[in-house]
């Protein structure tokens, strides 16, 4: 395999993999799912680089196998599928090094569960939307129109939005 | 009001911070498909190994028994281990393991992927139960066994195949049927505007 593409995958793992993994997590039930999760995706994207053919970034590229990955894995959660993978180069570290009220964390956590609960394919472009994706990106990856891509963030943070509400009360 | 949520989603106190050793990370996913492709390598073997021993040990018992109906009998088993294998070949070929697509055109053809797999099992009375029933039948036909013992040998089988096929059919209600309509759901939901 090129180097030159070894090296392209290295940074764009290393730049994009504590997203990645906050994506897996959504899609996990817990923490050592979500690690297999990764785990596969970085497999697939590797197993997958001899094709990355630079038409999108590398980034763009990354995203699509993690989502459809995950959304494998959620079809599949029934089955109880068994995964093999295991990468002892990786390890999960938790870092608590904000400071945040305890009313903020409990948003958080009530949020992710919200997120956790929406279907798979609202939840990942909801998902690549937090972390920063344009509306461009969100539609190179998912296939759907810059257009659908915005209606569809508007109504899925109605809806979350809905879903916090009486947390949100409690605060105030 | 919108701009709560992303407010919400970056004050998050704990975060989970991935570390890759990269010196080991390529080695050690080099060895994993390397593991991954010896391991279908030695389900394909196995495969190819079964088809050869149905078609090797039928074909012979055609050229050695006598009587054209055992013949005809035993040469349809024997060109059925192959059929088998070419048939889950030809299935195969159809996985999705392209995860580079975008998600709209993945989803549509893992959806194709499980009808495929789920027709195979629907269908599967004309391309697995059937050919060795009727060469099993033909064969005893040739044997020149009495009627009634004919009859039970027939049955055996027959009750046999029709497990088979009862077991093909829960995989398809129990299996199937529901992957096929949660993708159903999810190629849906994804190109509806509603939410």
């Amino acid at each position: 395999m090129e180097k030159e593409l070894e090296t392209i995958f290295l940074k764009a793992i290393e730049a994009n993999k504590d997203k990645i993994f906050r994506f897996c997590r959504h899609y996990s039930t817990d923490a050592d799912d979500a690690r297999d999760l990764f785990q596969e995706v970085l497999l697939n994207s590797w197993k997958s680089l001899p094709s990355f053919k630079y038409q999108s970034s590398i980034d763009t590229w990354l995203y699509r196998i993690t989502i459809n990955i995950c959304l494998r894995a959620k079809k599949y959660s029934d089955q109880k599928q068994r995964r093999f993978v295991k990468l002892e180069s990786i390890s999960i570290e938790n870092i608590a090094e904000k400071d945040i009220t305890e009313e903020k964390e409990i948003l958080f956590n009530r949020l992710s569960e919200c997120i956790k609960m929406l279907e798979g394919v609202d939840k990942s472009i909801i998902l690549l939307h937090l972390e920063g994706l344009p509306y461009k990106d969100i539609a190179r990856i998912s296939g759907l129109t810059e257009n659908h891509v915005a209606v569809k963030i508007k109504r899925i943070k109605n809806r979350l939005q809905t879903s916090l509400k009486p947390l949100n009360n409690y605060g105030k | 009001m919108e701009n709560e949520i992303d407010s919400i989603w970056l004050n998050r106190a704990k975060e989970e911070v991935v570390k890759i050793d990269t010196t080991k990370l390529l080695s050690e996913l080099d060895s994993q498909l390397k593991c991954f492709d010896r391991n279908i390598k030695k389900r394909n073997l196995r495969e190819y190994i079964a088809a050869i021993i149905v078609t090797l040990v039928f074909g012979t018992g055609a050229f050695l028994i006598p009587g054209l109906f055992s013949k005809i009998g035993l040469t349809i088993v024997a060109l059925y281990g192959i059929m088998v294998v070419m048939v889950l070949r030809n299935a195969n070929k159809y996985k999705p393991d392209n995860y580079s697509l975008p998600t709209s055109e993945y989803l549509v053809k893992h959806r194709e992927y499980l009808v495929k797999e789920r027709n195979l099992l629907k269908n599967v009375i004309f391309w697995y139960i059937l050919p060795p029933f009727v060469g099993c039948v033909i064969f005893i036909i040739g044997q020149n066994r009495t009627f009634p013992q004919m009859i039970i040998s027939i049955l055996i089988i027959f009750g046999i195949n029709a497990f088979i096929y009862m077991l093909n059919k829960y995989a398809v209600k129990k299996y199937f049927n529901p992957l096929v309509k949660k993708m159903d759901e999810a190629i849906n939901e994804f190109n509806s505007t509603e939410c």
